[in-house]
């Protein structure tokens, strides 16, 4: 690698992460052919790590420790490092991993004191899964027209029903969080906290081409009963629970997901890269672009994280530009790839046949591209993208992430 | 990570101004019997002109032997602005012509060649906020990723993009500074 934004503390993570995430990959082959295999992860120190982030210290996570540095995941730009990493050594693993996952970036933005300690709590006790749920089999993920309900109970409490889709890790959480409505219109959106050992909760896998690791399933919600304090969101008022905590979750997962394409995208590069005897002339100069545009690409899902960091609306239309050049990207190397080797590649070269049909799942993850790039557009209509200078977080002293430590 | 305030002001008077302000900041090296461009007031008498644009903010002319060949990244940014003026321009544009009765910036299909376009100029900035390495390969690289831009842009023009004077040649001019470039470079 060479220039880049990262701080000194967050170069010690990215090595630290990569040494980890060599052993993601075996794991990983073995999840494409078993995605019920987890038993396997436990004891890698990429998915411990996973086990732990996004849980803040100050409910018992310890953080990765390195150059002084504690780091919990808590901001977009540590995800983005670590995550690229790993999914270079495996997506599918990476997403397998138990953890608050995109779960805990919504408790973190929506989670009162209570909420949090039950939720971190489990999570600390021991490594568990969860899952977040928006996507319904009708309306994708366009949360103002969803229609999974919640209703009030006779006792106070709330009940859940409905369907949702591509949902990962659902069928072995043991918690999530799940959106739906309670009333029609923007303000109707809420967020809540399930356990999923409530009954009428039912979760059924989907077979997937990629990311199988991942274990995206079909849920279904057959009145399940919801406590009252289990509703995210309840000390916010009515416009920063819904809808409002969607966006932002969305705005603050979708640098990660674009770290994840990047890992692919160099995951194929340097497997065709380790083949340096074929690599000559035209080919030669052709694939080094490729490694600059690798670059470019994580420099932009860098500094659109440190937007994300930075707070206001700008970061969340950089994030969508980041997205959709990542993982244009994770399919334009991973076929780059498999063209360099000819034909016979996918039948004769088995992590590029996994890294082809795994950078397709980054793809849709988050929002396809299509959807990332009306989101662009309409950033740059609005003058929030597109005009001025386009990073300036990066002159602020903010956005390293992790804190210091003894 | 380099200090990006220089760079900045190219990449801002070039979206502005135009060519021939933005090569007035540049640092310039000669290279004998080599192309390069200047504004056009700034040739000494005499020299023979290989090509002469007469663009907003000022005529550029490229000829052989001049003080006038930008080196390194600087001429990047400065392709950046142009990239960006473009843009500017694309939007303005776009948002006067109408389809049936709506303006042509509410067809999807107008806004993912938008989106596309700035998400190509947000990776080139970023790359160069990030990186102030200016090995050839990767000048070229960046390069090319403004000229995939730009032409992505043009298309949304119509014929406005091919008259002389207008962004068009703009376009051009900036496609033919990466050319002069490469030149010394290779």
């Amino acid at each position: 690698m060479t220039g880049t934004v990262l701080t000194e503390p967050l170069l010690a993570l990215r090595d630290l992460a990569a040494e980890w995430a060599t052993d993601l990959r075996a794991a990983g082959a073995v999840l494409d052919r078993d995605p019920e295999a987890t038993a396997q992860l436990a004891d890698l120190p990429a998915v411990r790590c996973m086990a732990q982030l996004l849980v803040p210290a100050e409910y018992g996570a310890e953080g990765i420790r390195v150059a002084g540095h504690r780091f919990n995941g808590m901001t977009a730009l540590e995800r983005t490092v670590l995550l690229e990493e790993f999914a270079r050594g495996d997506a599918g693993a990476t997403l397998a991993a138990p953890g608050a996952s995109m779960s805990g970036v919504l408790i973190d933005v929506l989670g009162d004191d209570e909420q949090k300690a039950w939720f971190y709590g489990r999570l600390i006790d021991r490594p568990t899964w969860t899952f977040f749920a928006l996507t319904e089999p009708d309306i994708g993920s366009d949360a103002n027209a969803l229609t999974t309900s919640l209703t009030p109970g006779p006792d106070g409490d709330f009940v859940l029903n409905g369907r949702k889709r591509y949902v990962g890790n659902a069928s072995r959480a043991g918690m999530g969080v799940v959106f739906a409505r309670t009333a029609p219109g923007p303000l109707g959106v809420r967020a809540v906290l399930l356990d999923t050992a409530s009954p009428g909760f039912h979760a059924e896998p989907l077979g997937m081409l990629g990311l199988r690791g991942a274990r995206f399933c079909a849920l279904e919600f057959d009145g399940v009963r919801i406590p009252a304090n289990r509703v995210l969101g309840r000390h916010l008022s009515p416009t920063r629970r819904g809808m409002w905590a969607a966006t932002l979750t969305f705005n603050r997962l979708r640098p990660g997901v674009a770290a994840i394409a990047v890992g692919i995208a160099r995951a194929a590069h340097e497997y065709v890269r380790a083949e340096g005897s074929l690599l000559t002339g035209g080919a030669a100069a052709e694939w080094d672009q490729l490694g600059y545009r690798i670059e470019s690409v994580r420099n932009l899902v860098q500094l659109a994280a440190m937007e994300v960091d930075a707070g206001g609306s700008r970061g969340g239309h950089l994030a969508s530009s980041a997205k959709a050049e990542a993982s244009r990207l994770a399919e334009d190397a991973t076929r780059a790839a498999c063209r360099f080797f000819g034909p016979s590649a996918r039948w004769t070269h088995p992590l590029l046949d996994k890294l082809i049909r795994d950078a397709r799942g980054v793809e849709f993850m988050e929002g396809a591209a299509n959807i990332q790039k009306l989101i662009v557009f309409t950033g740059l209509l609005a003058g929030k993208v597109g005009h001025g200078e386009s990073f300036p977080a990066l002159n602020r002293p903010l956005g390293t992430g992790g804190l210091p430590c003894g | 990570m380099p200090d990006p305030a220089p760079w900045q002001e190219y990449r801002r008077v070039a979206r502005k101004q135009g060519v021939a302000p933005a090569l007035k900041l540049l640092p310039t090296a000669c290279r004998d019997g080599a192309i390069a461009a200047v504004p056009a007031g700034e040739l000494p008498a005499g020299t023979e002109i290989l090509r002469e644009a007469d663009l907003p903010g000022g005529a550029v002319a490229f000829a052989r032997g001049l003080a006038g060949d930008p080196a390194g990244l600087e001429l990047v940014w400065v392709r950046l602005g142009l990239s960006q003026g473009l843009l500017d321009e694309c939007l303005r544009y776009l948002g006067e012509r109408r389809s049936g009765e709506e303006s042509l910036l509410r067809k999807q299909m107008i806004q993912d060649c938008l989106a596309s376009a700035l998400n190509g100029q947000l990776a080139v900035e970023a790359d160069l906020l990030a990186d102030g390495s200016a090995a050839p390969a990767r000048a070229r690289y960046l390069h090319q990723c403004l000229s995939d831009v730009d032409r992505k842009l043009l298309g949304l023009l119509g014929a406005k993009g091919f008259l002389a004077g207008g962004p068009g040649e703009i376009a051009d001019v900036s496609e033919l500074l990466a050319s002069v470039h490469e030149m010394g470079t290779t």
